[in-house]
């Protein structure tokens, strides 16, 4: 309701300064109404999700192109010419009913409500694999036949791919050892991570929906937790804070159940110094007790990630003990849609060399306006024919101011050398 | 939400004013302000379609169309000058010739 008020708004302010431009005697009044809809389309603009091009809209249009505008209309001086055709007074009324054709035409698919009939599809489905079963070897996975990654070391996760929707079979075919499968239905506009955990006898399957919207919270990112410690062993992801302080621990995660996924949390940007601890996270806990599973001193945190950490076990061979370690796996979350940071990633991605294009371009429309404006007008030329006309027989300069002609052949002449050519202006 | 044919609907309208202003105006410089008008009815009708898709290309396309627009406006007023200088007018009747 409010914004169809402020589009409403919008539009009539829109519309009236497009026809003070179109009926306005005055050129500057004109530029002037050209501005207000100018201003009234950046306002539309923030109203349709483009803050980025409605800051655009009005630095460009209406800051640089308006101003050459109405520079050029004082510069030369021609505020004002008659609006009337004195040769084609029929062309008015062809002009306008050719118009209205035109609105009529443009309206037509919006008349019979085709525009808002499409529907707009789904983005395909994506899914990526992290292996953070401990003991076992590289694996390769594939979904149905495809496969999406190969080799994938313990810790290690593969990047996204983009699949058709629907019901899949996961194969993983450890090094050397008995395909493992699992079935997962892909939904579409969905990312899913498949999380093998477990050990090398008892391998099993986690499936996290990752969230890859846009993050709303300023310079913060959305993070999981992932359960893949050890059967029957909650974990709890506190941030102790300061060890000189002891009522400052933060408890993220609480009591998270083996092979679970917490919910989404926020962490603004910045490093993080975060520990995993057995059990559940309570504000009088020890730091120096010996239930941390992984302590990250320094974790960086991005803004606008999407990450999820998996905390799983790795075997240490040479002293054969289980120790706690952290795969954290992150990826960029969506940027907000027609923010200067989208438009910027598109430009330098997609639209690269339309871009460079465009600025070859400015450049030649920079040097042309420069060359037309410099361009030496040959303003002597006319001052010339002046001189010239002097320079001719007496008679015809006489001729010129009696009126009629004045044919003597005795008469005054001047002697042919005095033709001079002015060069200067004035 | 406004639905998007509300957005393409005043784009047509303020194309189709574009239209008549470059029709009826005399003056070569309010000719091209209306066709900066009608680029700007265009960069709406992207701008609201984009919404309704969730796509951002039309942003792009907006922006390059500003940029063009820019462009185009710097090499358009300096030939008005230059023609402003040789015939004293800017009266698009009185340039009907291509002799300078």
């Amino acid at each position: 309701m409010t914004e169809t008020v402020l589009f409403s708004v919008g539009a009539l302010i829109a519309l009236f300064g497009a026809v003070i431009m179109l009926i306005s005697k005055n050129a500057v009044h004109s530029a002037l109404g050209l501005v207000t809809t100018m201003g009234a389309l950046a306002f539309l603009f923030l109203l349709l999700d483009a803050p980025f091009l409605a800051m655009i809209q009005i630095t460009v249009y209406a800051g640089a192109i308006m101003v050459l505008f109405i520079f050029v209309i004082m510069l030369l001086g021609s505020e004002q010419i008659d609006l009337r055709d004195r040769k084609f007074p029929w062309f008015p009324a062809l002009g306008v009913t050719l118009a209205m054709a035109l609105v009529l035409a443009i309206a037509l698919p919006i008349l019979s409500n085709q525009l808002n009939a499409r529907e707009i599809p789904a983005a395909a489905p994506q899914v990526r694999v992290i292996h953070a079963a401990t003991d076992v070897p590289a694996v390769t996975v594939a979904l149905d036949a495809l496969t999406v990654a190969e080799g994938l070391e313990f810790t290690e996760a593969s990047s996204f791919a983009t699949i058709a929707a629907g019901d899949y079979t996961v194969t993983v075919t450890p090094e050397g050892g008995a395909p493992l499968t699992t079935n997962i239905t892909l939904a579409a506009g969905t990312a899913t991570s498949i999380i093998a955990y477990g050990t090398g006898a008892n391998v099993q399957f986690g499936v996290v929906n990752n969230d890859l919207s846009t993050v709303s919270e300023s310079r913060s990112s959305r993070l999981v937790v992932f359960n893949a410690y050890q059967p029957d062993t909650n974990i709890s992801l506190v941030d102790f804070g300061s060890e000189f302080d002891e009522n400052d621990t933060g408890t993220l995660v609480n009591d998270l159940p083996y092979g679970a996924a917490s919910e989404a949390f926020y962490v603004e940007e910045g490093t993080q110094d975060w520990s995993y601890i057995i059990g559940a996270g309570a504000s009088d806990v020890n730091p120096e007790l010996n239930n941390i599973v992984v302590r990250t001193r320094e974790f960086e945190l991005d803004r606008d990630q999407s990450e999820l950490l998996v905390v799983t076990a790795r075997r240490d061979v040479t002293t054969d003990t289980v120790n706690g370690a952290l795969v954290p796996v992150g990826v960029e979350a969506r940027p907000s849609f027609g923010g200067p940071r989208a438009i910027g990633i598109m430009l330098f991605t997609e639209y690269m060399l339309p871009m460079q294009l465009l600025a070859v371009l400015l450049l030649a429309a920079m040097v042309g306006a420069i060359v037309l404006t410099h361009r030496h007008v040959d303003t002597t030329k006319k001052r010339t024919n002046v001189r010239r006309r002097v320079a001719r027989p007496l008679t015809n300069v006489l001729a010129s101011q009696v009126g009629h002609e004045v044919v003597e052949d005795n008469a005054p002449q001047l002697p042919a050398t005095t033709e001079q050519r002015e060069t200067s202006g004035d | 939400m406004v639905q998007t044919d509300l957005y393409v609907l005043l784009s047509a309208i303020l194309f189709t004013l574009g239209v008549l202003g470059v029709l009826f105006r005399k003056n070569a410089i309010l000719v091209f302000m209306s066709v900066e008008l009608m680029l700007n009815a265009t960069n709406l009708a992207l701008v609201a379609f984009s919404r309704q898709w969730g796509m951002e290309s039309g942003h792009l396309f907006v922006f390059f169309i500003i940029t063009v627009a820019a462009a185009e406006v710097a090499v358009g007023l300096a030939l008005i000058v230059a023609i402003f200088r040789t015939k004293q007018s800017i009266n698009i009747d009185d340039l009907h010739q291509m002799r300078g």
